[in-house]
């Protein structure tokens, strides 16, 4: 499919989509124009979103780097343990020979916040810089990023529940560790970063490199 | 695929929509039930519609909301080791979490196992519901908005794997006992995916903005 000739945004016609509602409304030059269906305030693009994705992403690496320094679970049994961190539970799982839930541990703590944190970057610096790179494939990537940020969470529901199962006095506790809290603060502001991103910012780039002449409105694929 | 004059803003009140993801103008279809429009240019999908989208989900939500309380307060789990036993329920891992120091944690989890489903389907309920009933709009609006910024936020699939993970970790060490609670958790879970996959948002609304037209012709 070509559209390069045929390229016409709502915001290079003037118009505003409401974010909420996605209603379609022409800009009538107020800063603080409001959507006629449901109040919000009306933008081209999100508020600042460049600006604030790049400090949550910022924020979270730091704090990605204390969630792995940190121990995240100890596990005493028969009154022996020692406290683990993300990485080294992972491998006291390899240890035992529970590879498909050393796997799953690994991927959602280890390589999903990770990767979701090397493609924010990797979409804010397109954005930034503008990258010449396949710009569908970066629409797609962000979608997979939206997508599994929230698996993340996975470690810190498996503490919450074994903290409270496994509490049997002088046999076996499990007790949680202060890198649980950093994750959760990586969690939230990966899940936050992916929020205030506007993929229409990666198209802006295409549109502005397009001959956008044409005004053919195309219909929507129908599956 | 008509041509359409983008010097005065008349389109605006034609059938065209904006692709939410790439911004791009299209020319609205009438899409038939159980059938999904996607953008041509980055394949965002634009709109799935649902035959009686409001009459299933305001089903599904209410079961759901039925199926909550013993989810939450039943036993998920029991763990037997060497005559001694305890239980897990939804609700104590978190105040345990909360009790030792990691209040953060407690507070995340509780939201995202807990609050935000609850909240979601309770929003479910009341926008489908006032739809059909034509309750006010400032309260519809108010829910939908809402709904929309939680919901990626319930994380019960999440929650269901982080309980097969807790089984298979521990099941070496005792006995591992699911409980009544465990399978009104997967009921509710299920419950709960069909009810938002079943939900037409944009259904809602388009609804909604024709109301408010008619509401300011009159």
């Amino acid at each position: 499919m070509q559209h390069k000739n045929a390229v016409i945004t709502a915001m290079q016609a003037g118009v505003k989509q409401c974010h909420s509602c996605r209603k379609l409304q022409a800009d009538n030059g107020d800063d603080h124009q409001h959507c006629q269906c449901c109040g919000d305030e009306l933008h081209y693009r999100g508020h600042n979103s460049l600006s604030r994705t790049w400090a949550l992403c910022v924020t979270s690496t730091l704090f990605l780097f204390l969630a792995n320094i940190y121990p995240i679970m100890t596990v005493m049994f028969l009154g022996e343990g020692s406290p683990d961190t993300i990485i080294s539970g992972v491998i006291t799982l390899v240890g035992a020979g529970m590879y498909p839930v050393a796997a799953i541990v690994f991927i959602a703590s280890v390589a999903v916040p990770l990767l979701k944190l090397i493609g924010m970057f990797w979409l804010l610096l397109l954005v930034q810089f503008d990258l010449k790179i396949d710009k569908k494939k970066c629409a797609i990537m962000f979608r997979m990023v939206q997508f599994i940020g929230r698996w993340s969470m996975l470690d810190l529901f498996v503490i919450a529940i074994l903290v409270t199962l496994v509490n049997l006095e002088g046999l076996m506790t499990i007790s949680g560790g202060a890198g649980a809290t950093y994750f959760s603060t990586v969690v939230v502001l990966t899940m936050l970063a992916a929020h205030t991103f506007d993929p229409r910012l990666i198209w802006d780039l295409e549109n502005n490199s397009a001959n956008s002449s044409g005004s053919a409105v195309k219909g929507a694929d129908n599956e | 695929m008509a041509d359409i004059n983008l010097a005065d803003h008349s389109f605006v009140q034609a059938d065209i929509i904006a692709c939410h993801d790439c911004d791009l103008l299209l020319k609205d279809q009438q899409l038939e039930a159980e059938r999904t429009a996607s953008c041509p240019r980055c394949a965002a999908v634009l709109h799935v519609s649902r035959r009686n989208t409001l009459q299933r989900t305001l089903a599904l939500s209410i079961a759901g909301l039925i199926l909550f309380i013993p989810a939450n307060i039943l036993p998920i789990l029991t763990f037997e080791a060497l005559g001694k036993s305890n239980t897990s329920t939804m609700i104590n891992g978190i105040v345990t979490i909360a009790s030792e120091g990691y209040w953060w944690m407690g507070v995340l989890v509780f939201f995202c196992s807990i609050f935000a489903p609850f909240i979601k389907l309770l929003l479910l309920t009341i926008t489908s519901a006032g739809c059909l009933l034509q309750w006010p709009l400032r309260l519809l609006v108010r829910c939908q908005k809402l709904y929309q910024h939680l919901d990626e936020w319930g994380m019960f699939d999440v929650y269901l794997l982080g309980i097969l993970v807790s089984f298979i970790k521990m099941k070496d060490y005792g006995v591992l006992v699911p409980g009544v609670g465990m399978w009104c958790f997967v009921g509710l879970l299920l419950i709960a995916a069909c009810c938002s996959s079943v939900y037409d948002s944009q259904y809602v609304w388009r609804q909604i903005d024709a109301r408010r037209r008619r509401i300011n012709a009159a």
